[in-house]
């Protein structure tokens, strides 16, 4: 450590009063460790401010200090993306919660970091409104989410989380507060378009390039009617083909397969074979109208898609999902879908995944290759895949549970999510939320130009390098 | 068989995935709840003081040495109110061990003599006077205008009724009387039934007495049991239960208003519009959700439900040894939860447990705060 945490913390305490303040080792334990297999650090300080002066006045002292500062709002991402890689400050930013708008006719809201996706939800239901709600728990950060490429569900037709920004603000590095899209300029939140994207630094940087202290983001109505259609496949072949056929539409809301393996509840940990007279996959995809007419249209397209696909020799065909497990998909955000109890109940508290965006045409190749790997380390191939914005963007990923009392099991867990990542970087797919074990797999792809130019921002926004250092890998 | 200790609950505790579910209240609806459901994480904000996510970061820390009895680890298993309102969020393995492991720390802690001299002082006035007030055993008779005995029907009146909401066993025994129930009451003889001591960790305090406290109950030869209490009526059956006291297999216990639901036939209507607050130790902990409700229907009353309720409950400040421990935490929450009744535009809040009556009153609610009981006697 070569700056001073005695003067560190007294200064923390100036900025912000004693009770804000901690460095007790308890207090530390906590806040050095996540899901994830990503290995326990611990900060030196936490710290929990309420206002964006008082952001600015840490983020000043810790550019004169030289002190490592990290972001957290819930703690509960599952790639390690809170956790101090070179210990330092952990700012807690959940007393920041408040919703200070929501504009019912543009459809946009304004939030802090602290606002939970229960909280956020409470309050759009009362005006009849939805976000992208993820299936992760809801009291889980709805900014923190969207900065970090989050995924929703119910919205996937019209992108990821990052993709229903509408203005931000940030406190830089070096303490600058700056408002960027239409707030930036008219002070009015509602959309990040017809002006330069420097949003893009702040997106998917992980919190090493400034401290997101408001958002806007887009919201929607919920609609009238809704309607959940599903099917299984023999095998993700079919299965794929039967997406790209009917997500071509863009008419579903959600549309999502799962393993046989994510479909058992918990999921099998161990691995456990999948009975031969099961199907191995299975799709829910969520239709929604304004009218009953609308949706028997959707329906329509939908019948189709799917006759095409039969006409063709697909094994895909209607499969009738339990009521609750329909119920599920739409009942969003979920304590039971969205906590860990699906995914890893029983299995000894760790959960990660190799969380991608890997091309939908490329997921049979992917899954056969990823269902190799993990039965070869006696984990369960639980993969789901979605489409977002129609066929542009194509999800998969594993979800893995592992036992956190065996080194022995976190490592296997680990080096099994590893592997995987290399297969669908080979295929085309990019992870999402990284740990550093990931993007050390990335830079070794990536375009050197690219590496380059991240490097750049991250340098030009962050000269002492402060923020959540070595998170990125680059710096 | 007895308490679960931190070593046995290591599986338990390692089910704990730190997914945070427990930080809030939450459900789906429709419409969605959302609340803050952790007293002491309101107060202190800290991750190492919120929901049950940070008590099995605690056992964690205890379990593998990476961190001693730091103040904060202390004050944070202390400052719980042992509520459940994590609990009842949790949807993994370790749920069912959430509570069981927080008063397993707090034993660890009390052996490694980091705990609140003030629950040193309960376990003393126990072990000497059958009560955590540290009255005279005589005290306890106060407020019976006679001894009660005889009937099929035991009274378990709990220390903090007898000593100090005598209102509430008043009410009781004219509700009783009123019904034509003839019953039995220990008096002097009751001893307590080792709440305060089991919520605090003071275990071998409470293994010292509750052999007794069963004892005298057996003695009476009458197994239906009943108390106005939500916190004798959560350990009489649930702690009680892991033991091999004699005779106990036999004991039948009710909390009154299970035991009176099917009894009471109102002469008159209450007519109040009331909010009911559910006892963490009687609803969430002893799933006895309706039978309250079902009274106050009953006797007329028009029941305003507060948004948290029945699971989502929020505590009122007082259990898990706060209120002795930590007085202005406990009123702090209790100001919460009248703050949140007051908003229905009620005329009084009821609840069904001494503590939680003497908890919300000294937040000096607007309205008046009644056991459950009291009100059933009104309409007799
Ligand atoms: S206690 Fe339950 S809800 Fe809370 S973090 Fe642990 S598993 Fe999640
Ligand atoms: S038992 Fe109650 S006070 Fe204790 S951590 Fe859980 S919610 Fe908080």
């Amino acid at each position: 450590m070569s700056w001073d945490k005695e003067r560190v913390y007294k200064k923390l305490v100036d900025i912000l009063g004693d009770e804000w303040v901690s460095d007790d080792e308890f207090v530390r334990f906590a806040y050095s460790y996540d899901l994830s297999f990503v290995e326990p650090k611990m900060p030196d300080i936490v710290a929990l401010p309420e206002t964006v002066e008082e952001i600015q006045e840490i983020l000043k002292m810790a550019n004169e200090e030289k002190v490592p500062v990290v972001p957290f709002t819930a703690g509960t991402n599952i790639g390690g993306l809170c956790i101090p890689e070179k210990g330092g400050i952990i700012l807690d930013l959940k007393r920041m919660n408040r919703i200070i708008e929501i504009n019912e006719e543009m459809r946009y809201a304004v939030i802090e970091p602290g606002v939970s996706h229960a909280q956020l939800a409470e309050a759009l239901y009362r005006k009849g409104l939805q976000f992208g709600w993820p299936v992760g728990p809801p009291s889980a950060s709805v900014l923190a989410c969207a900065i970090n490429h989050g995924i929703g569900h119910l919205t996937g037709r019209y992108g990821l989380n990052s993709q229903m920004i509408t203005s931000m603000e940030v406190v830089l590095p070096t303490g600058e507060l700056v408002r960027l899209g239409s707030a930036g300029i008219t002070g009015s939140w509602h959309a990040l378009y017809p002006v330069p994207r420097l949003d893009g630094m702040f997106i998917g940087m992980l919190g090493t390039t400034g401290i997101v202290t408001k958002l806007g983001i887009n919201v929607w109505a919920i609609p009238d009617y809704r309607d959940v259609l599903t099917v299984s496949a023999e095998n993700i072949e079919d299965m794929t083909s039967y997406m790209i056929r009917w997500g071509r539409y863009e008419a579903a809301d959600d549309l999502t397969a799962v393993s046989w393996w994510l479909a058992q509840i918990p999921i099998p940990y161990p691995y456990r074979p999948k009975p031969d007279d099961e199907p191995e996959w299975f799709s829910y995809s969520v239709i929604s109208g304004y009218t009953e007419k609308e949706l028997e249209a959707k329906r329509e397209m939908w019948e189709m898609a799917l006759r095409e696909e039969q006409e063709n020799g697909s094994s895909v065909k209607e499969y009738e999902y339990p009521e609750e497990a329909k119920r599920a998909r739409t009942q969003l955000p979920s304590q039971i879908v969205g906590s860990t109890k699906n995914y890893a109940k029983s299995a000894g508290g760790g959960i990660s995944w190799p969380g991608t965006f890997t091309p939908a045409p490329k997921w049979p190749e992917a899954f056969n290759r990823w269902k190799e790997i993990y039965i070869r380390r006696g984990l369960s191939p639980s993969v789901r895949v979605t489409l977002y914005r129609g066929t542009h963007y194509g999800m998969l990923r594993a979800m893995t549970p592992f036992d956190k009392r065996d080194p022995e099991k976190i490592r296997n867990a680990k080096e099994a999510i590893v592997e995987a990542l290399q297969v669908a970087l080979d295929v085309g797919g990019i992870p999402y939320k990284p740990p550093i074990e990931f993007l050390e797999e990335v830079y070794k792809r990536a375009d050197p130009g690219y590496v380059e130019l991240v490097k750049r921002v991250k340098d030009m926004l962050d000269p002492n390098n402060i923020m959540n250092p070595g998170k990125l890998l680059v710096r | 068989m007895g308490f679960k200790k931190l070593e046995e609950l290591k599986d338990a505790v390692y089910m704990c995935t730190y997914c945070g579910t427990c930080k809030v209240a939450y459900t789906y609806g429709p419409p969605p709840l959302f609340a803050p459901i952790c007293p002491q994480g309101e107060r202190f904000k800290f991750d190492a003081y919120l929901g049950s996510r940070s008590k099995s970061a605690m056992a964690k820390a205890i379990l593998t040495g990476a961190t001693g009895w730091t103040d904060t680890l202390v004050n944070s298993l202390f400052t719980c109110n042992v509520c459940g309102g994590c609990e009842y969020q949790c949807q993994t393995d370790f749920k069912p061990e959430i509570l069981h492991t927080i008063e397993a720390l707090r034993y660890e802690a009390v052996k490694a003599g980091r705990f609140p001299k003030e629950h040193g002082r309960i376990a003393e006035n126990v072990l000497k006077y059958r009560n955590p007030y540290g009255e005279d055993p005589e005290r306890k008779e106060d407020w019976a205008d006679s001894k009660y005995e005889g009937g099929e029907l035991l009274y378990f009146v709990g220390c903090t009724a007898a000593l100090r909401r005598p209102e509430i066993p008043k009410a009781a025994a004219e509700v009783f009387k009123a019904l034509g129930i003839e019953f039995t009451i220990l008096g002097k003889d009751e001893v307590c039934c080792g709440s305060p001591l089991i919520r605090t960790g003071q275990w071998d305090a409470a293994e010292q007495i509750m052999g007794e406290t069963i004892d005298r109950i057996v003695e009476t030869g009458i197994t239906d049991v009943v108390t106005t209490c939500a916190g004798c009526y959560k350990t009489l059956t649930r702690d009680y239960a892991s033991f091999d006291f004699k005779g106990y297999d036999k004991l039948k216990f009710q909390h009154i208003t299970q035991y009176l639901l099917d009894k009471i036939n109102p002469s008159s209507s209450l007519g109040m519009k009331v909010t009911y607050h559910d006892p963490c130790h009687l609803g969430r902990q002893a799933e006895v959700y309706e039978e309250p409700r079902e009274i106050l229907r009953k006797i007329g009353a028009e029941l305003i439900e507060m948004p948290r309720n029945r699971g989502n409950a929020y505590c009122c400040g007082a259990g898990g040894g706060v209120k002795g421990a930590f007085p202005d935490l406990a009123l702090e929450t209790s100001k919460k939860r009248v703050e949140e009744a007051e908003s229905l535009g009620i005329e009084a809040i009821v609840t069904a447990c001494p503590f939680c009556v003497r908890n919300l009153q000294d937040a000096e609610p607007s309205v008046p705060v009644y056991d459950i009981i009291e009100l059933v006697r009104k309409t007799l």
